[in-house]
């Protein structure tokens, strides 16, 4: 009878406690798996959006050199470029601001918005930029 | 002997299973942290490069658009340009505006190097390669042109030739420019004193004090950025671009001299081609590239439509 009470305490592990053990394992597993997986991602991501910032400053400055010289500042009130043969696209908008409440100010100030997006993944990346241009004195 | 039987070590192949396990456990758990430090490791690399682009280029941008405008008594493009730079007033091998396809000089307002306050002569250029430690970068094949003042300036451009390898150069000249009144009739935008100029206006008659001479400070050089494949500049052809009108080679010189009387070009641009650790026999156009235009604001620049037509 001792000798059965003392097999018994010493008996291996049931098949749930193995099965419960391997879980646990499996999801520390996942887990590590898994956040290695999105720190590469990461890696593309961060340079997607660093090209995104770059295009779209360079948009912007398109836009004010465009500006510079254009007769008339409406036929850039909406730009699509494309860059990397449309992975990136880029709308440049240009808006007339209200001058209301300014006084006799009789400036044209326009508001550049350009705004880029591009497909980061199954999600779409965008980044926007807005800015001011003094067109200068409506006569 | 039932007890004893009951307290037996585990078998071999207990031993030999258990170990297989734990092995094939150590082994997975090892790759994952392995991938995860060379993942992070190349987000780090990744994020200094781009720190790195971004500040060079902020530096470009912020050094290109603070350009100290040279004025003209006489509009470009007119019979009798004023106030050359090859004048007494700037001393030697400092332009207000000069650059071919790999290299350019101007004047500045805005110094990174150093904190000397004024105007500075700017001028970057690409170097191949990187130098020994007891050797100088100039040694080394580079973009950087002594202009002699006494050659045509055509003759002396750079033909932009030199792909991989390439680190891009500062050198900054701090200048100490004696001033004078500018009292031959021009309109001052009020952009400051104007720097000592000497030459012969439209009349023929001198202007300036040619005593009075331009004089440097002091010399600073910096590598910026560097492994790169290509590095080159453009400079934009004045005159109004549509919207639906393509850009296109026409629109831009491969070189540009302020001297030759067409005024400033109303912007430049920068490409940047970088190696990424690409392999030599990619070629440069399947490598990443970053096109920057930088408009410059000279007042012949902000005239709407035609150029002796209303100013900005």
């Amino acid at each position: 009878m001792l000798t059965h009470t003392k097999c018994a305490s010493q008996r291996g592990f049931t098949l749930m406690e193995v099965m419960a053990a391997l879980a646990i394992l499996s999801i520390a597993l996942v887990i590590l798996i898994k956040s290695q997986t999105e720190s590469l991602s990461n890696v593309a991501s961060i340079s997607n959006y660093e090209r995104a910032v770059f295009y779209t400053e360079n948009a912007l400055h398109w836009t004010f050199l465009d500006l510079n010289h254009a007769e008339s500042w409406e036929e850039f009130q909406s730009v699509t470029t494309e860059e990397e043969d449309g992975d990136y696209v880029i709308v440049t908008t240009v808006q007339q601001a209200d001058m209301e409440g300014e006084g006799e100010i009789q400036a044209v100030m326009l508001k550049i918005i350009a705004a880029t997006t591009w497909k980061d993944g199954r999600h779409e990346g965008n980044f926007e930029l807005e800015t001011w241009y003094l067109w200068g004195q409506e006569l | 002997m039932g007890a004893g039987a009951m307290k037996k070590a585990f078998t071999l192949i207990e031993m030999m299973v258990a170990v297989l396990l734990g092995s094939i456990i150590v082994m997975v758990t090892a790759g994952v942290l392995s991938s995860s430090i060379k993942a992070w490791e190349a987000i780090q690399i990744r994020v200094s490069e781009n720190y790195n682009r971004r500040t060079v280029l902020d530096l470009l941008k912020r050094q290109s658009s603070s350009l100290f405008i040279r004025k003209f008594t006489v509009s470009p493009g007119g019979n009798t340009p004023l106030n050359t730079s090859n004048g007494s007033q700037l001393p030697e091998g400092v332009f207000y505006f000069r650059g071919d396809g790999q290299s350019i000089n101007f004047l500045s307002t805005v110094s990174f190097l150093s904190d000397f306050p004024g105007k500075v002569a700017v001028r970057y250029y690409v170097v191949q390669g990187q130098p020994e430690d007891d050797g100088s970068f100039l040694d080394l094949e580079n973009s950087r042109i002594d202009y002699d003042p006494e050659m045509d300036f055509e003759s002396q451009v750079g033909d932009a030739n030199l792909e991989g390898g390439l680190y891009l150069y500062l050198e900054e000249k701090n200048l100490f420019l004696s001033e004078i009144n500018n009292d031959n009739g021009d309109t001052d935008l009020g952009g400051g004193p104007t720097p000592a100029v000497t030459g012969l206006d439209g009349n023929g008659t001198e202007v300036g004090d040619p005593e009075m001479s331009g004089e440097v400070i002091d010399t600073h050089t910096m590598s910026l950025i560097g492994p790169l494949r290509y590095f080159g500049f453009r400079y934009r052809i004045p005159g109004t671009h549509g919207v639906n009108e393509a850009d296109d080679e026409s629109n831009w010189s491969e070189f540009w001299d302020l001297d030759a009387g067409d005024g400033y070009p109303t912007a430049i641009e920068f490409t940047f081609v970088f190696e990424n650790g690409a392999s030599e026999d990619t070629a440069t156009e399947d490598l990443p590239t970053i096109r920057m235009v930088i408009p410059v604001y000279d007042e012949e620049n902000l005239k709407r439509g035609k150029r002796d037509e209303k100013r900005f």
